[in-house]
């Protein structure tokens, strides 16, 4: 990697991607090496280290080496507007870098720091609030920081209450007279997507929403109008690594009447509803006995403690920053002039590519400039 | 909102224990004593960890989770083994038939890690 950076904001990935060719390149020689690891009674040990090795580098020149060595505009405007959202919501890690080199939807990669975003998204905002999503997955996967520790000890209560409402659940299942094995399964696989993926994706919605607010609900509301999935479907027998959308709103909804956004919960309630009716989609007897209220209350409460007590900002309807009110003032200017959204974007976004850290991020002449300027520093 | 974010922290989390079991594995089979003896209460304490309903790390619960739905369809038992197999190593060296266990563990958790890395990559 001779190339110079191209920018600043590249070279935390840059050095941790030196880091860890220089990790792979000693942990191949070891394997040349090492008269233990090369017995024969050890070549299973050896063939998984190997591939493990293989696949790091793989992976790394997939994601890291390829956004290093083809980097784009756009991910030098996303990067520094990750950037100012870490400055204004407190986030406790180092900012990640963003990538425009998705081929999925926004996602990010949590020991290189590199978030991904599809290459359009830097040309809207509806659906920036998903950084403030990827970069909760962070708070969940980083090990051994004191600074999060007692997010993630939240996060370990919620998952131990999770544990807890299935095993309550086997035991009434076993006084049952339904099909038992059958129910018992079904409580065991509930518990396993629980754990696995579905904990952690609603603390990150709600980490979303606790530090950016009601902006994020909408753009999950979008996100789901716009595919096929039925909002209540829970997949028995199969995989589901997200849960249902259905229960995704619910406990976003909590979480913000939690803060006192009632007239948003309203709004969102309201379109949400209108929504799912005109899908045809209802709530299946599986889907309450996989998302009861009282666990997505449960999570609404332990991700607002988790998130007060690693000091991020946790938004109020007093709440002003650059980047909060961009973006939920566009999500209110979407729905309040629907005509002339679309001009009014394409001048925010070619703005807010321009500016830089201390800079205003609405155009001058927006109705919605509210001529907040970036602290200093 | 894809599965890069949750399958890279999941990934990340089970390689660390995967790769962890496999260098104790390797140090078990180590002709001087006092490595060899080392690295059976490390497995021990691993297994230990992974079978602590109590556990106040999250990532060791997401292992546990993983291991419980997972290790049944490799060795045809859950984390009744891990716990069969932490009992033994507290106690004494490992016999045949329980190292050949133990590889099933770390078998279980190398294939899980390989199905979520190609989950990342979008393969599956």
């Amino acid at each position: 990697m001779s190339r110079a950076l191209p920018a600043v904001e590249f070279s935390a990935l840059r050095q941790l991607c030196e880091d860890r060719i220089d990790d792979a390149i000693t942990k191949l020689e070891e394997l040349l090496t090492d008269p233990l690891l090369l017995r024969a009674d050890l070549v299973q040990e050896r063939l998984r280290f190997f591939r493990r090795i293989i696949a790091d580098l793989a992976l790394l020149e997939t994601t890291a080496i390829t956004t290093l060595t083809r980097p784009h505009q756009d991910d030098i405007a996303l990067s520094r507007l990750v950037f100012r959202i870490h400055q204004e919501i407190d986030y406790p890690l180092p900012p990640p870098v963003v990538t425009c080199l998705s081929r999925e939807y926004f996602s990010i990669n949590t020991s290189l720091r590199l978030l991904e975003v599809p290459l359009a998204e830097s040309d809207f905002l509806l659906h920036l609030p998903d950084l403030y999503h990827e970069i909760a997955h962070p708070l969940i996967a980083t090990r051994n920081n004191p600074r999060i520790a007692s997010y993630q000890s939240e996060y370990n209560a919620f998952l131990k209450t999770v544990s807890q409402h299935f095993d309550s659940e086997r035991k009434a299942n076993m006084k049952s007279t339904g099909p038992k094995e059958y129910f018992d399964r079904v409580f065991h696989i509930l518990e396993y997507y629980w754990i696995r993926g579905w904990a952690n994706e609603i603390f990150c919605d709600l980490f979303a929403v606790y530090t950016l607010g009601p902006a994020y609900a909408w753009a999950h509301f979008h996100l789901t109008v716009s595919q096929e999935a039925d909002p209540y479907d829970v997949q028995i027998p199969g995989f589901m690594s997200h849960p249902p959308d259905q229960a995704r709103m619910e406990s976003m909804l909590m979480g913000l009447e939690l803060m006192g956004f009632v007239t948003p919960v309203s709004e969102i309630r309201q379109h949400w509803d209108a929504f799912v009716k005109a899908t045809g989609a209802r709530p299946t007897p599986i889907y309450r006995r996989a998302c009861p209220s009282e666990l997505l209350a449960a999570a609404a409460v332990r991700a607002h403690e988790g998130t007060k007590s690693i000091g991020c900002r946790i938004v109020s309807q007093e709440t002003s920053s650059p980047v909060h009110d961009l973006l939920n003032k566009a999500w209110e200017r979407f729905w309040s002039s629907p005509n002339t959204y679309h001009d009014w974007e394409r001048r925010t976004i070619a703005s807010l590519k321009t500016t830089d850290a201390r800079e205003k991020l609405l155009p001058e002449g927006s109705e919605l400039q509210d001529a907040r300027e970036m602290p200093a520093g | 909102m894809s599965n890069g974010g949750l399958d890279g922290g999941i990934y990340e989390q089970l390689r660390s224990y995967a790769d962890t079991l496999d260098r104790a594995l390797v140090a078990l089979r180590d002709s001087e004593a006092s490595a060899s003896s080392r690295a059976q209460h490390e497995i021990a304490a691993l297994l230990r960890e992974l079978t602590n309903g109590e556990t106040s790390d999250p990532a060791s619960r997401l292992v546990t989770a993983i291991l419980k739905e997972r290790l049944p369809l490799v060795a045809g038992q859950g984390l009744a083994l891990c716990e069969a197999l932490a009992r033994a190593l507290e106690q004494r060296p490992p016999t045949s038939a329980e190292l050949d266990q133990l590889e099933q563990v770390a078998l279980s958790l190398d294939k899980e890690c390989s199905s979520t890395l190609a989950r990342i990559k979008g393969k599956r």
